[in-house]
């Protein structure tokens, strides 16, 4: 709280201005005088925001589409789906295509993110962003494949409608490199754990009744997600 | 892309989400308490 306190100067310089040799930063229409160094150090400070923040929005979706999406779609690690979509591919034009909602995996996407096509050989499955999926090889004998449903009509809408249509198995196929999803689980529960400090030391002091609520909240977030963890090791 | 590039790929990324929110939390520590509390 101290180093906080310390910090704080009640604006930042994007928001503020210069006048006469002095400095001011600015915050919602409040300004503040501050050194020329602290009024620099903040412009900076502020500039690199509108980097570092795209970038980690830009990493978070990277990661999500790339690593935790299909780690949802099959769990296991076995580099066997993309010779068997050409396969599948290969055995014929296809018969019916579309787009729908549905379940792959643990992975639920509404319509129209997964699109399918039907093929003499079976299907192929491509949920939007990611690499496509066929349906599975019974000849490669995989013990325990994942399942994909989705719903007969392409105008299905929520992967809820996916439970009246088709069903079938999927291959394994590609899983995060190791330590990711780790590293991102205890990232968040990192996060959690800071939101519920920040609440206690900032929102309950300066905001009352809304800080309790919104400490509440952000605790029981926390929470649920340590016990999913804990329950997942 | 070459393949040591690849696989450092998820690892940069974690490292870019957690300079994002640190950045974040650093600039609005300096922004939000005073600015708050007037």
């Amino acid at each position: 709280m101290v180093l906080l306190e310390s910090l704080a100067q009640g604006g930042d310089a994007l928001n503020g201005f210069v006048r006469d040799g002095r400095y001011f930063v600015g915050s919602h229409g409040t300004y503040t005088e501050v050194s020329r160094a602290a009024w620099e150090w903040s412009r900076v400070h502020a500039i690199s925001l509108f980097l570092t923040q795209p970038l980690a929005l830009a990493s978070m979706a990277y990661l999500l589409i790339g690593f935790i999406f299909p780690s949802m779609i099959t769990p296991r690690s076995a580099a066997a789906g993309t010779g068997r979509v050409q396969q599948v591919r290969e055995s014929g034009p296809a018969i019916a295509a579309g787009r729908t909602a549905g379940r792959i995996g643990m992975l639920r996407l509404g319509g129209p993110l997964i699109e399918v096509s039907v093929h003499p050989a079976g299907f192929v499955v491509k949920p939007i962003f990611m690499a496509p999926r066929p349906s599975c090889d019974r000849r490669s004998g995989s013990s325990r494949p994942s399942v994909a449903r989705f719903a007969a009509a392409p105008s299905a809408r929520s992967p809820a409608d996916g439970r009246a249509g088709w069903s079938y198995g999927l291959p394994p196929h590609d899983a995060a490199p190791p330590g990711i999803i780790a590293t991102m689980e205890i990232f968040g529960l990192l996060v959690g754990v800071a939101l519920v400090a920040a609440g206690i030391l900032w929102a309950i002091p300066t905001l009352g009744a809304g800080g309790w609520v919104w400490t509440l909240v952000i605790a029981g977030i926390t929470v649920v997600n340590v016990v999913r963890v804990v329950k997942r090791r | 892309m070459n393949q040591p590039l690849r696989n450092a790929l998820p690892y940069a990324a974690l490292a870019a989400i957690v300079v994002g929110f640190v950045n974040f939390g650093w600039f609005f520590s300096r922004v939000w308490p005073r600015a708050a509390t007037r």
